[in-house]
């Protein structure tokens, strides 16, 4: 075969070429978050932006800002708007709305568009994003619960569906969505945010496309692809060969009591690696399930967060299998419910990956994260606020490391999100809170002592209302690492009717019916602990006893 | 007023102008920073310039003090009390981290644990007392924080933006036993919802305020010592000054005084030039910064975070700072892809051509390889004043960028300033694009020691109308201490609607604010007839979070149609789609009071010489992997309205200026040179 002779791309454009894509997906970001209706997406930046490749869907590039957990979910959404809706149908102006966490998704509050962008009447890339909207519709008002049993409970489902059809909004899919959801002007507000991102990312693609043309792009593109598996390849043979095996447990689905196994063996071979979840419980009834993409997802945010000078197109994907069975609670079917995924499975996942790194390389590695979203969805009625809903989540510690302690309450892992004050909270619902502190003594200790869990007390001022919890790490706390202690597990409480009581899945507990005065008492994890507590600096022993973070 | 100094102090050198407005003389002066007392570089700068103290009307001075403390972590030490319940408010922050991969970032909070302690009390977010101040545990707590060695006492209460009762009467309790004046409550600094940020813009206001008025005072009493007997004024983050005695009250305002300054002058020069749309680049050994100026008012941010975990709220200019300086360095990423920045060398050991043990490429030596600085034109008298080392320049470009990428040395040098260029153009779009702003209708103001050097590329990259670089590009900021006016801004929260908008509550906070604004400004010696009034707001449509500043336009009625009127323009001009069904939130009213006494006119006073050009001199240079013969000039020697096309490059004291092939440059008659592309 011959080729006409290929001169090496040349490194000055490479690294523009690269920097131009970026930056396009951080302007999208940035607009959406601007002008979001949502909290989550304006101020928790539950959100994601990118471009992606026209055939075959793989991801160019990813905004930094974006949430995590949309690393591999994304390139999944776009690979299956291209399966229904090959990309010679698709035309000018057209955007597609899809949310099924069976295709290509998390769960069904992650709404995701995806806009072809033409130039000169080709089709050349493909951008796309993500927002997070606090209600599609549902049993529980937010759309998180612990105790749904199928997806059709969760919220509303929108396969791969054209929402504009050549610049012109499809109406009658519009008012079958507004009927269906809660709050629908607040969610046309987020789906304009979406759009009009969306209109800037194709702009921003036209004066990129014409300043260095299709050819030297797509070579870029290939190369910068390249580069990323080279990378991602030259970190997985710095980690000694072998099989390593972590196991954590939850406390339980939700649903059924008893607990749920994660169990992971990591096999590294040369410059692979083979996950392999064969181990975990089967498909579950309540909604903790996984669906595939937020599996993969999860545990390439693993990788991430410990070799995380990667850059995210699809090449950093390259160097991994999978033996995830169908039917495990990583690869449920249709219509095993799934809302619990992003708030706890998906982020446990992340602990138990970096677990099992861990045993091959503890130097480079944090202990155990609280690993646990604490999501509470309170909706109701009130002769002060009228009606209302909303879904506000906490944080904990970060695991002890080879260079520091922990960070307290840090984010959830897989994403970057922050909560919301108390006084906005206060100002949107009628709940009063008498206590929003670090939680004392919630660290592992260890040489460098896991940052630390969170407390939070609040009540109902008035009205009535329901309250869900979507939590998890109750039994046991994150884990030590090379003599390290674990942190505290998770320690909730409810007090209604004067009387105080634990829940039966001590960290879940679906609609709990509240009057004024009743109201709960949440401590979420601390991190682990790393290294023997024996060689602890006594100077920050010292300091640790004087601010009380230590018993 | 006749003869006025101004002084900005960097991290190398402090550069002061004089200017005398009635003689038609200037004057400057370039000497060391002493950051360990930065007054003892001020005085030394004073001296330099030559001119008896006793003769200045009026010192002007932008400062790094209150910046520095923070980041070095080097303020007072600070107690605060909170609300029973919520004394870790500053620790917990917004539950975030600082890098989105890698958990293994940290966090010190100004004010340790120990030193936070509660009392009771509690308000609603309706501003209902829910709980009683409980006076005696206030005294008690403040006594044990004063006795624990804490300088300054934070009061912070939850939604005292709703309620400031407890707040003041909890500072009030305070003041009764506290040793000194350090006494803040977070209800005074910044009257607005979110208990973090709110918090945070105290204990930072409260942790440099006694270094802020040590710093003030020790200056005064040196000035005073040498014969100086006049007002000191201090540049404040919102591009305004204040006077010294307000400096003390309002030290959280000095955090951008340095910045705040360049922008300050780039202001004044679009003014001079007539321009509506400008951004001011600042382009230094460590950073870029840059402010959006339309209509020559520098855009104003609420907020800006100072460090990872440490928001600070009080209007400032919106200047935004990238790692991207003359001393960036260059290095292969773990992907085998070349980055700049944003790491620097510093002054030390500084570039490698400075020849003080720098080994790392930085975007000055890529210049100094590529003939662009410190050109060779044969005569030695031509060169900076700096001497400055091509060939090692050239050889670490060679061996740390070329050899592992196969460049030759030109081509990697090329390629460090074409990565950077394009780092600082996108930069420079992504701000426009998120006001909602047109690059190709914008010119730029080049500034700082590296900013005239880059500005012609960065202004091809964004596709900019033109580059600016002024008379003294260097000496920028010190120029725009002594053009920036008296000016205060106040913020409070209204938390109004449109459907459901009270008129005469709205009326009243604004005439409060301003009345406020007032008094301080006469305060400072200016009449009333001297006054300026600007309204505005903070809006957004019910249930966003992000709010959009809107300025009421002058005289416009204080009602519903009209306010909301002006928040549709502002939205509309950003992000397009407007959302009609959707009600309208007013949720901060904002004042910014300012003395409209002009300032004085510098443009007279830069002598731009007559008659023809004296012939250039030419030194090679690599542009574009070609060899070319540039046109080398001193810059002052070039007389006003003198064009020409570019290679060239323009020599002067603190300074270089590059011109592209193909574009031409112009000396304006203000001395300003513009850069614009050939025809």
């Amino acid at each position: 075969m011959t080729t006409t002779e290929q001169k090496p791309i040349d490194p000055t454009t490479l690294a523009v070429v690269r920097g131009a894509f970026e930056q396009i997906a951080e302007e999208m970001d940035t607009v959406l978050a601007a002008s979001a209706i949502s909290p989550v997406i304006a101020d928790a930046w539950d959100r994601a932006s990118g471009v992606f490749h026209p055939v075959t869907g793989e991801v160019i590039a990813q905004g930094s800002t974006g949430l995590p957990i949309f690393i591999v979910v994304m390139q999944h959404t776009v690979q299956e708007v291209i399966k229904a809706h090959p990309p010679d149908t698709m035309k000018p102006g057209d955007v597609f709305i899809v949310n099924d966490p069976y295709r290509g998704g998390t769960h069904v509050m992650d709404v995701k568009f995806v806009r072809p962008f033409f130039q000169d009447g080709k089709i050349k890339a493909i951008i796309a994003n993500t927002g997070h909207w606090p209600d599609v519709g549902g049993m529980t008002p937010g759309g998180f619960t612990p105790a749904s049993t199928d997806v059709y409970q969760e919220g509303l489902r929108f396969p791969p569906v054209r929402i504009m059809e050549e610049g012109k909004m499809n109406q009658a899919l519009l008012d079958v969505m507004m009927l269906n959801m809660r709050v629908a002007e607040d969610r046309y507000g987020d789906m304009a945010a979406q759009l009009n991102a969306l209109e800037l990312g194709c702009r921003r693609l036209d004066e990129v496309f014409r300043q260095w043309g299709d050819e030297t792009l797509n070579r870029c593109i290939d190369e910068l692809k390249l580069r990323s598996e080279m990378l991602m390849r030259n970190h997985i043979r710095t980690i000694p060969p072998g099989t390593y095996h972590f196991r954590d447990e939850m406390d339980s689905d939700g649903v059924e009591e008893g607990r749920v196994v994660i169990d992971l063996k990591m096999t590294v071979e040369g410059s692979e690696i083979t996950f392999d979840l064969s181990g975990s419980s089967s498909e579950l009834r309540g909604p903790f399930n996984s669906p595939i993409s937020s599996t993969i997802t999860a545990l390439m945010i693993g990788m991430k967060h410990v070799f995380w000078d990667v850059p995210i197109n699809a090449g950093c994907f390259v160097p991994f299998k999978y033996i995830i069975p169908e039917g495990s609670m990583f690869n449920p079917r249709p219509p095993r419910p799934v809302s619990g995924t992003t708030t706890e499975t998906a982020h446990r996942l992340v602990g138990v990956t970096m677990g099992a790194l861990a045993q091959a390389i503890p130097e480079r590695v944090p202990a155990g994260f609280f690993g646990t979203g604490t999501n509470v969805g309170i909706g109701g009625n009130s002769p002060m606020y009228g009606r209302y809903a909303t879904i506000f989540f906490f944080g904990g510690g970060y695991g002890g490391h080879a260079d520091g302690d922990g960070l307290t309450n840090g984010s959830t892992t897989i994403a970057a999100s922050r909560n919301s004050s108390v006084e906005v909270l206060e100002q949107t619902v009628p709940l009063l809170f008498t206590r929003y502190a670090v939680r004392d003594g919630s660290a592992g200790v260890g040489e460098y002592r896991g940052g630390l869990g969170v407390e939070i007390d609040f009540h109902l001022r008035d009205g009535e209302a329901y309250f869900t919890l979507v939590g998890d790490r109750g039994t046991a706390g994150p884990h030590g690492l090379v003599g390290g202690e674990p942190g505290l597990p998770a320690d909730h409480s409810f007090h209604t009717a004067g009387k105080t009581f634990k829940a039966p899945h001590l960290t879940k507990i679906d609609r709990l019916y509240l009057k004024g005065g009743d109201g709960c008492s949440l401590k979420t994890p601390g991190g682990g602990g790393y290294g023997n507590v024996e060689d602890r600096d006594p100077k920050k022993r010292e300091l640790d006893r004087m601010n009380g973070y230590v018993a | 007023m006749a003869k006025l100094v101004g002084v900005d102090i960097g991290g190398t050198n402090t550069d002061l102008v004089y200017v005398d407005t009635d003689a038609r003389a200037l004057r400057t002066a370039k000497v060391s920073s002493t950051p360990a007392n930065q007054a003892e570089g001020l005085m030394n700068g004073l001296a330099a310039l030559g001119v008896p103290l006793s003769e200045i009307d009026l010192i002007i001075h932008g400062t790094t003090v209150a910046t520095n403390a923070v980041i070095e972590r080097k303020g007072a030490q600070c107690g605060l009390i909170a609300t029973r319940g919520f004394r870790d408010v500053l620790e917990l922050r917004r539950r975030d981290r600082p890098q989105t991969y890698g958990l293994i970032g940290q966090f010190a909070p100004l004010i340790e644990r120990r030193f936070r302690r509660e009392v009771d009390e509690r308000i609603s977010a309706q501003g209902e007392i829910l709980t009683p101040l409980d006076e005696a545990q206030v005294r008690e707590v403040a006594q044990g924080l004063a006795a624990d060695g804490c300088e300054v006492l934070v009061v912070a209460f939850m939604n005292s933006y709703a309620n400031a009762a407890h707040e003041r009467r909890a500072a009030a309790i305070v003041r009764e036993v506290w040793p000194n004046r350090y006494v803040v409550a977070s209800s005074d600094i910044f009257p607005a919802v979110r208990e973090f940020e709110r918090t945070s813009t105290a204990v930072v206001s409260g942790y440099v305020q006694p270094l802020i008025e040590r710093y003030v005072s020790r200056l005064t009493n040196r000035l005073a010592g040498d014969g100086y007997e006049q007002e000191l004024l201090i540049v404040q983050s919102n591009g305004g000054v204040m006077s010294a005695d307000v400096s003390i009250r309002y030290a959280a305002n000095t955090i951008l005084s340095g910045p705040a300054a360049g922008v300050t002058a780039g202001a004044s020069i679009a003014q001079e030039l007539g321009l509506p749309n400008v951004v001011s680049c600042d382009m230094g050994g460590t950073s870029l910064d840059i402010c959006v100026i339309r209509d020559a008012r520098p855009d104003l941010a609420q907020q800006k975070l100072l460090e990872f975990g440490v928001p600070l709220c009080i209007p400032m200019l919106d200047a935004d700072a990238i790692g991207a300086g003359g001393g960036s360095l260059a290095h292969i990423d773990s992907a085998g892809i070349l980055q700049v920045g944003p790491k620097s060398a510093g002054a030390v050991p500084g570039p490698v051509s400075y020849g003080r043990g720098g080994t790392i490429p930085t975007i000055t030596d890529a210049n100094v390889a590529l003939g662009i600085l410190a050109p060779d034109t044969g005569k030695p008298a031509e060169a900076t004043t700096v001497a400055l080392d091509r060939a090692s320049a050239r050889a670490a470009i060679e061996k740390e960028i070329g050899n592992p990428l196969g460049l030759s040395a030109d081509a990697a040098a090329e390629a460090i300033i074409k990565v950077s260029v394009a780092k600082m153009g996108g930069h420079v779009r992504r701000r426009l694009l998120e006001k909602g702003l047109d690059p190709r209708a914008f010119s730029m103001i080049a500034f700082g020691g590296a900013g005239p050097l880059h500005a012609n590329r960065i202004a091809r990259e964004v596709g900019l109308k033109s580059a600016i670089i002024p008379w003294f590009p260097g000496l920028t900021s010190a120029l725009g201490c002594i053009l920036g006016q008296l000016r205060h801004d106040f913020v409070r929260s209204v938390n109004q609607t449109i459907a459901s908008f009270d008129s005469k509550a709205l009326v009243s906070v604004y005439e409060e604010l301003s009345t406020e604004g007032e008094k301080l400004l006469q305060e400072e010696g200016v009449e009333k007839n001297e006054i300026a009034v600007m309204l505005g707001a903070d809006m957004c449509y019910r249930g966003q979070t992000h709010v959009l500043q809107v300025t009421f336009p002058a005289g416009a009625p204080l009602n519903a149609e009209a306010i909301k009127a002006a928040f549709e323009a502002t939205y509309q001009q950003r992000y397009s789609l407007l959302l009609p069904d959707q009600d309208i939130r007013i949720v901060n009213a904002r004042v910014t009071v300012l003395s409209t006494r002009s300032a004085p006119e510098v443009g007279p006073l830069i002598k731009v010489p007559e008659g023809s050009a004296p012939a250039p001199s030419f030194a090679p240079i690599t542009f574009e992997g070609r060899r070319v013969e540039a046109k080398v000039w001193q810059r002052h020697a070039l007389p006003r309205d003198f064009s020409f096309t570019g290679p060239a490059i323009l020599l002067q004291h603190d300074s270089t200026t590059f011109v592209e092939p193909g574009y031409v440059a112009t000396v304006h008659p203000t001395g300003n040179l513009i850069i614009e592309a050939g025809k």
